[in-house]
């Protein structure tokens, strides 16, 4: 089952001469994990918008093309009633959390859908246990560090209980150490969803590919408002090399793939070390 | 900004803090009173050690003391009015606790009292939720646009703005370099959390329900049973003592 | 040439109960490319608003050409020391990029043909020509960033500042003020960049001063500092590529250059199997 479906989607922000997309088609299946990825301005965040149905109806503009998530027509339904199926993680910490403690924020989403308290309650639990920051259950945002404050909007997301999460550019106002182990969590929590049987998909922008090459099972390049390559992630690197579009490929295959063919090489390395040992072997047996 | 310190809450425990903001507010309002209805310095001094009990028993001496230094503009500006109009030195003191008095009983509500158990308040009331939430963002936000403010600041001086140089006219457009980037800052982040809201399905529905509610305690009726008598003691030095 | 001399530094915010920044020493010479690394948290833009004088030492003293930072405003230590902040939306407020740079030189009172000359200048070195009619907000990211860089440079400061320069910058945006920086430093600037991009710092400084927890914990040679695994496990640093690169190959002084470092792998690949 396709839980975002964009059909040839093309958006203007008014006010603006240029298209920040054209003529976009995207499918994505249930459970999958995509990264979207592109050069800054490429309009990576507005397909984020228009997931969410943000465009059309807090940014005006001009929308063509259909798009739909889970089936609903972003045209035709509230942002309130897609935020039931589809939750959004955004790039600044601090502007996502609006009371004074975790849990309040946690509880906030659901308050909202006007769920009995005990239900808000069960939610509120479990959000917070599956991220991982019981320890901040009562503690305010104004305390948090960033990448902490990016887990509590992980959780306060959670507790909406969504099929589908986007995260928009999450880590980049993060320095190295809480990018990792925000990307870890939110790995782990997608395992820990699926052991208990629920399915969920994740939507990743980012421009640091780095950081989830070993999580995603796809990856989308947008380039100048138009998807450019789809696909299986070293397929997609390989060729975004090739055509030299200016994406963050990390330092090793850059190396990688410059040589891969004339060494020989068939495997891709996921450190140097891994390439100097591939290279080792292959000036032994080849 | 010191004396805002004096209003702004802290996380902390104590049974001050446990009481329901209803019931706080209503105390808050009679001491207020107090300061408003008499001049009479023996009793605004039984007020003041009262509300010093309160803010002790509320660990917010601390806070109270420093908000304290933000008030001494008022008291020059007192006693300069005294001294302008013919006034004495006592009245000038006299208007200063009565100013204290006035202030603190504000302050000991709002420093022991979270700004959502006073939205929560404010729903009980009937207030719009528009209106109530309005309030805790506002609070909320006050420490991210004072920090944001400070690295504008702080950016300016760093290209060699400086505020205290130059006339009245020169001091308003400098503050032009600080203020452009604040307000276009907070527009921004105004969209931002308006996004993050609408995410998160507010105003879905016009029945929101709250998983936390307020609990109207035994503290709390002792409180509103204080606030009775001290009612009466306002009337009974009014009418049967007649002070001022 | 400025010269900085940090002596036994502490530092507390007033609000706080822990000092920020703990017992510090080091001095700066001119003509030095030096990075300040560490996590968040650690101290780093602390330290560096310290160094211009935004923040006066609790303890100790920092002292600019052998004057106490306390006895300066922080005007006049901005004419020799440049600070970019990291978020140029910060500072950003006149209606063109034209005015923007002009700000600065106004406020240290340039004549008006000095002006114009480092004006036209800046924006030639910076590639903001065609950009000089419209506003700073229109800007891309990357462009934003190459103002703010510019609106300091151009009163040529002795010693520029830079705070987190590639923070939210994507490949591109970062190779080009990776770039930017490389000509500065070749033309004989003094730089100080304040970063935990370790990659970024190792492309253009020689010099490192690790923070964690608010103390020193490592001052030296860049390379030195972050192929030593106690310095960068302590710092929660990770080790740049290009020395994880050196370390493999057994080569020293490699530059950050995919293709000669792929040509040259290939060449030797070739006569390792023939």
């Amino acid at each position: 089952m396709n839980v975002v479906d964009l059909r040839n989607v093309s958006f203007r922000y008014t006010g603006s001469e240029k298209e920040v997309l054209s003529n976009i088609s995207l499918k994505i299946e249930e459970g999958e994990s995509v990264l979207i990825t592109g050069p800054s301005g490429c309009g990576k965040s507005t397909i984020a918008r228009i997931i969410m149905g943000l465009i059309p109806h807090s940014y005006s503009g001009d929308l063509r093309g259909e798009a739909y998530v889970f089936g609903m027509n972003i045209l035709e339904n509230p942002v309130s009633r897609i935020a039931t199926r589809c939750g959004i993680v955004f790039q600044n910490p601090a502007n996502q959390l609006f009371t004074f403690s975790v849990e309040d924020d946690v509880a906030f989403g659901p308050e909202n859908l006007a769920l009995p308290p005990e239900d808000i309650r069960r939610r509120v639990d479990e959000s917070i246990r599956l991220v991982g920051i019981e320890h901040l259950r009562y503690s305010s945002p104004n305390s948090l560090s960033g990448g902490e404050q990016q887990k509590a909007a992980i959780a306060s997301i959670l507790s909406m209980h969504p099929s589908i999460i986007v995260f928009d550019e999450p880590t980049s106002m993060l320095d190295p150490s809480s990018s990792i182990s925000l990307i870890q969590s939110i790995f782990r929590l997608k395992e820990n969803l699926e052991e208990k049987g629920s399915k969920i998909t994740l939507i990743i922008i980012e421009h640091r590919i780095s950081l989830l090459l070993d999580h995603v099972s796809r990856i989308v390049v947008i380039s100048d408002g138009r998807i450019v390559l789809d696909g299986e992630p070293m397929t997609v690197l390989y060729e975004s090399f090739k055509k030299r579009i200016p994406i963050n490929i990390p330092p090793v295959l850059q190396i990688y793939f410059r040589i891969k063919d004339k060494c020989g090489l068939e495997k891709p390395p996921k450190n140097l070390k891994e390439l100097f040992s591939y290279l080792r072997e292959e000036v032994k047996h080849g | 900004m010191s004396f805002l310190r004096a209003f702004q809450y802290r996380k902390k425990d104590s049974p001050i803090h446990r009481l329901d903001p209803r019931s706080k507010f209503l105390l808050s309002i009679v001491l207020m009173v107090f300061s408003i209805v008499f001049i009479d310095i023996r009793v605004l001094l039984a007020v003041l050690v009262l509300q010093i009990f309160l803010l002790w028993s509320a660990k917010a001496l601390k806070e109270w003391v420093y908000s304290l230094r933000g008030l001494v503009f008022f008291f020059i500006i007192i006693f300069f009015t005294q001294l302008l109009f013919g006034g004495t030195f006592l009245i000038g003191i006299v208007l200063s606790i009565r100013l204290i008095v006035l202030s603190s009983s504000m302050s000991w509500f709002f420093l022991s009292s979270t700004p959502e158990d006073i939205g929560r308040a404010m729903s009980s009331a009937r207030l719009p939720i528009e209106l109530t939430f309005s309030f805790v963002m506002a609070i909320r936000f006050i420490p991210v646009i004072h920090d944001e403010f400070q690295s504008i600041y702080d950016a300016q001086r760093s290209r060699g703005l400086e505020l205290e140089k130059g006339g009245f006219r020169t001091r308003i457009r400098n503050l032009m370099p600080i203020l452009i980037p604040l307000l276009v800052g907070t527009i921004r982040r105004t969209y931002e959390v308006a996004d993050a809201m609408e995410v998160r399905a507010f105003g879905a529905s016009p029945k929101r329900t709250s998983y936390k509610s307020l609990k109207f305690g035994r503290g709390d009726y002792f409180l509103c049973l204080i606030s009775v008598m001290l009612v009466l003691v306002i009337i009974c030095l009014k009418v049967f003592f007649g002070l001022e | 040439m400025v010269e900085i001399i940090v002596e036994n530094l502490f530092f507390k915010y007033p609000d706080a109960e822990k000092y920020a920044l703990k017992n510090i020493n080091f001095s700066i010479r001119g003509g030095e490319s030096i990075a300040i690394l560490g996590e968040n948290g650690a101290g780093k833009t602390t330290l560096a608003k310290n160094l211009n004088g935004l923040l006066k030492p609790t303890k100790g003293s920092v002292k600019i050409d052998g004057v106490d930072t306390r006895s300066l405003s922080v005007a006049k230590i901005a004419r020799k020391i440049g600070f970019v902040c990291h978020n140029p939306d910060h500072q950003f407020f006149a209606e063109t990029v034209e005015e923007e740079i002009k700000f600065g030189l106004k406020n240290f009172g340039f004549q008006e043909n000095e002006i114009e000359k480092s004006l036209s200048e800046v924006l030639k070195t910076f590639g903001l020509e065609e950009y000089r009619h419209r506003s700073p907000f229109q800007l891309s990211g990357g462009e934003k960033k190459r103002l703010a860089i510019a609106s300091i440079i151009v009163w040529r400061p002795e010693l520029l500042i830079l705070d987190e320069p590639t923070i939210g910058m994507d490949y591109a945006q970062r190779l080009n003020i990776q770039n930017v920086l490389k000509n500065l430093v070749s033309e004989g600037k003094s730089i100080i960049v304040i970063t935990h991009d370790v990659d970024f710092a190792a492309n253009i400084c020689n010099r490192a001063i690790v923070l964690s927890g608010g103390e020193v914990v490592g001052d030296g040679c860049l390379r030195k500092l972050l192929s030593d695994p106690e310095v960068v496990n302590r710092a929660s640093l990770r080790k740049p590529f290009i020395i994880e690169l050196e370390e493999e190959t057994g080569f020293s002084g490699i530059d950050e250059d995919f293709d000669s470092i792929s040509e040259y792998l290939i060449k030797v690949f070739h006569k390792c199997h023939s």
